[in-house]
């Protein structure tokens, strides 16, 4: 391989860009080639000058600035919207986690009430009220309980006495 | 995180808030680009906004099956080089024969210790090569050394063959070797 191609060849070499053969062929020849050696010291020498120009970062009112530009080419989208996100602190969530938690056991609470009164009749008929009865309480008591701890294993606040209360 | 090709399909679909992801992403790089290809810091902020914005403007037309970032640094790489070209009209226009007019970036002459001052010294000087080399160049080798693209990467985002880009980059260190390193006027990179 010639000097002068070797030289062409350097900086990308330096770069890592080349496979397997082409770098073999170029370190052979630098192995045995004074000069394309001192160049390719001259060229790391100078890489790291380069490298001392380090970037700045983009200045603060950049992202605003571009984001009220583009909310005028798109009309009915507010820039307000973009700009400030609808805060999602944790503190917020176990609230909201807990008005939802009332308001499914506030439901649960209603269907069983409803449901005796709606099923009870109807059983009545076929087998004994205290069976039935019984063995309704006993499921719905089941199913509270584990709505129960579904709710406080996300709340870390409620428990089944309280749920009952409500 | 959100990848580039996720951000720009919802952004295509109207969500300002994916295209607000993009530009915070890709902020700091375009700033960069511009920051080594312009001669001061506003100009280098005034390209960085209107890249975002030529983006936002063409990005309905943006093939997803193309990379996102290759595409951007184009579009900024175009930028630039026409602010380039604006303001050497400009300049030729106001004060021919200044010195030099593009190294107003440079002008930081706040004072530090002694051994900052000297490597402040040795940046400015950095900068000045850089800056001084042909637009070409210096966008083949900004784009390569600082925004970290391969060859074949800074190739499709110019439009050029592979082999131009290399050649540029040769020339480039070659030119900055010379004015840099110790006997570079002699040397034969």
């Amino acid at each position: 391989m010639r000097c002068s191609r070797v030289q062409e060849m350097l900086s990308r070499y330096l770069a890592g860009e080349y496979n397997s053969f082409e770098r073999a062929a170029l370190a052979k020849h630098l192995s045995s080639c004074d000069t394309c050696s001192d160049i390719m010291a001259d060229l790391r020498r100078l890489n790291e000058m380069l490298d001392l120009w380090r970037s700045e970062p983009a200045p603060d009112d950049l992202l605003d600035a571009v984001m009220i530009e583009v909310s005028k080419l798109s009309p009915g989208v507010s820039v307000q919207h973009c700009l400030q996100p609808v805060p999602t602190s944790p503190a917020q969530t176990p609230g909201l986690l807990r008005h939802l938690a009332v308001a499914a056991a506030l439901a649960l609470a209603l269907s069983w009430g409803i449901g005796s009164w709606l099923v009870a009749p109807q059983a009545l008929a076929a087998t004994g009220a205290d069976r039935l009865v019984h063995s309704y309480a006993t499921a719905s008591d089941s199913v509270m309980q584990d709505t129960a701890n579904v709710i406080e294993s996300l709340t870390g606040k409620l428990n089944f006495e309280e749920l009952m209360n409500r | 995180m959100a990848t580039d090709e996720i951000l720009v399909k919802r952004a295509q679909g109207g969500e300002l808030a994916a295209y607000g992801d993009l530009v915070e992403r890709y902020q700091d790089r375009v700033y960069g680009l511009a920051a080594r290809l312009l001669a001061t810091p506003e100009d280098a902020r005034d390209a960085a906004q209107e890249v975002f914005i030529k983006v936002f403007r063409a990005l309905p037309g943006f093939d997803l099956r193309a990379e996102f970032a290759t595409w951007l640094y184009r579009i900024a790489t175009n930028v630039c080089l026409d602010m380039l070209r604006r303001r050497l009209r400009e300049q030729l226009h106001n004060y021919r024969g200044s010195d030099s007019g593009r190294s107003n970036i440079l002008k930081d002459d706040r004072a530090g210790p002694e051994d900052a001052l000297l490597a402040k010294e040795r940046l400015k000087e950095l900068q000045r090569a850089v800056m001084d080399l042909p637009d070409d160049y210096r966008v083949a080798l900004v784009l390569h050394h600082y925004q970290q693209m391969s060859y074949r990467q800074v190739a499709d985002c110019l439009g050029l063959p592979e082999k131009t880009v290399a050649t540029r980059i040769h020339r480039a260190k070659l030119m900055l070797k010379q004015k840099l390193l110790p006997g570079g006027e002699d040397g034969a990179l």
